[in-house]
């Protein structure tokens, strides 16, 4: 055995663990809700999401016949309506790390007549297997704070995307009002784990997410960690009174 | 800023209008060849333009995004549009300006030929909550009653113009209305053909001096 350094630790939620830890036990929550995920997301946002990820779609400004890779993409919401905008010339890369949740978005989608333009791939955020230069639109949608180096992750979604290509992450964010604040805390620490044992009897999945969201770098910050990623004109937009945020920057 | 009020509008109609299209195969299957074609409609007094985007099941994505990328765009007031739906020759309303196409205009009449031609077979849809028999009865009584308001209207429609016309000669009859516009005409021909005679006779004039 080789002797090693001293172990890296990042967090998970609010406990602090080892960053060869943190995938796995990412990847345990996500096997433990994803056939509920969708149900847990109206429920959790009173149905609000699919405006939030509207809006981002709006701003993708996917055009016909473009490329687009969808990380961390969950049940598919951003990546079918991918498939409309890109026309059956374009090409959208629905992809996960999680592989539960993936084949749970490559059956969801297949159900909903979404074929010909999409393909399915197991990608990890921080080792993207594309060449530089390979798509128009990069996003991520609420995958960004389970992601354990997350500055690599954005590095890599920079050298994907072609010059001029843009690239959006949708993440829950940091309130702006102090009252909203409170109402959120308190929504996310005592009512969302009781929903998540009710639905999913898992409790402990949803605690983390509640936990994940705080730990997730505020809006200001993950402008600069996108700066330094390498992406230009970047800017964010609050949504709900900043309970979600959408961040967007350019290869130039 | 994102207006997220305006926003959920647009979610809403979206649904409500896929919901609508999804009870007509025929409309799904004509959109779903569009499928990735941007159509832009402008309603113009509003000051509001949405772009509908089909996908490759026949269902529309709405949205607000930057509309100068579309392939197609057609604008008119929202009461022109309502106007033109209820029409028979819809190709009047763009000759008479009142809707305009730019950019791929046989895209805007094909997308827009697709939505006139929706055509909702209710009597399939309420088959799923009663069954087939009970739908096909009520379907029955249903046609039988348009039936019977159709007649009754255009009898009513004939009886209320004769009274006015022939009875209390209050409003003339289509035969004196025709026969009064070619007076007018005649009659304008006439000026014309006055004006252009004086136009003439002074320009004859003037050469004469």
């Amino acid at each position: 055995m080789s002797i090693e350094s001293p172990h890296k630790t990042t967090h998970f939620g609010y406990e602090t663990v080892d960053v060869e830890e943190k995938a796995a036990r990412v990847r345990g929550v996500f096997d433990s809700v994803a056939s509920r995920y969708d149900i847990m997301n109206d429920l959790m946002s009173f149905g609000v999401h699919r405006l939030w990820k509207h809006i981002a779609i709006d701003l993708a400004a996917v055009r016909n016949g473009q490329q687009v890779l969808d990380l961390a993409s969950g049940t598919g919401d951003l990546a079918a309506r991918y498939a409309a905008l890109v026309g059956p010339q374009g090409r959208v890369v629905m992809s996960d790390i999680n592989a539960a949740m993936l084949e749970e978005g490559r059956k969801r989608m297949i159900d909903s007549g979404h074929v010909g333009n999409v393909e399915y791939m197991q990608i990890d955020a921080e080792k993207i297997p594309f060449d530089d230069n390979s798509f128009h639109c990069v996003s991520i949608a609420f995958g960004l704070r389970n992601v354990t180096d997350k500055d690599q992750a954005l590095r890599e979604m920079q050298r994907v995307l072609k010059p001029g290509g843009r690239a959006l992450v949708l993440e829950f964010s940091h309130p702006g009002s102090k009252p909203l604040s409170k109402l959120y805390d308190l929504f996310s620490f005592k009512a969302l784990p009781l929903i998540g044992k009710l639905v999913t009897n898992d409790a402990d999945s949803y605690r983390y997410l509640a936990e994940s969201i705080r730990m997730h770098p505020d809006q200001e910050s993950l402008l600069q960690m996108m700066q330094d990623a390498g992406f230009e004109r970047c800017d964010y937009h609050n949504l709900s009174g900043g309970i979600v945020a959408i961040h967007r920057g350019f290869k130039l | 800023m994102i207006n997220e009020a305006g926003q959920a509008a647009v979610v809403t109609v979206e649904q409500l209008l896929n919901a609508v299209i999804s009870m007509d195969e025929v409309t799904q299957q004509r959109l779903a060849e569009l499928h990735g074609r941007r159509i832009a409609i402008e309603f113009r007094e509003w000051n509001l333009t949405l772009l509908f985007v089909p996908d490759a099941q026949g269902r529309l994505q709405i949205s607000t995004d930057d509309v100068d990328a579309a392939d197609a765009t057609i604008r008119a007031t929202p009461f022109d549009f309502a106007e033109t739906l209820r029409m028979e020759r819809k190709e009047d309303q763009v000759f008479k300006g009142k809707i305009t196409l730019d950019g791929d205009t046989r895209l805007a009449q094909r997308f827009s030929d697709i939505l006139a031609m929706l055509e909702i077979d209710w009597e399939e849809q309420l088959s799923k909550l009663t069954g087939d028999v009970a739908a096909h009865q009520l379907g029955g009584m249903l046609r039988g009653f348009q039936r019977w308001a159709r007649r009754n209207q255009r009898m009513m429609r004939d009886n209320l113009g004769e009274y006015l016309t022939e009875e209390k000669q209050l409003l003339p009859t289509a035969f004196e209305v025709a026969e009064w516009r070619a007076e007018v005409d005649r009659l304008r021909d006439d000026v014309d053909r006055l004006a252009a005679r004086v136009v003439r006779l002074l320009s004859a004039a003037d050469t004469d001096q």
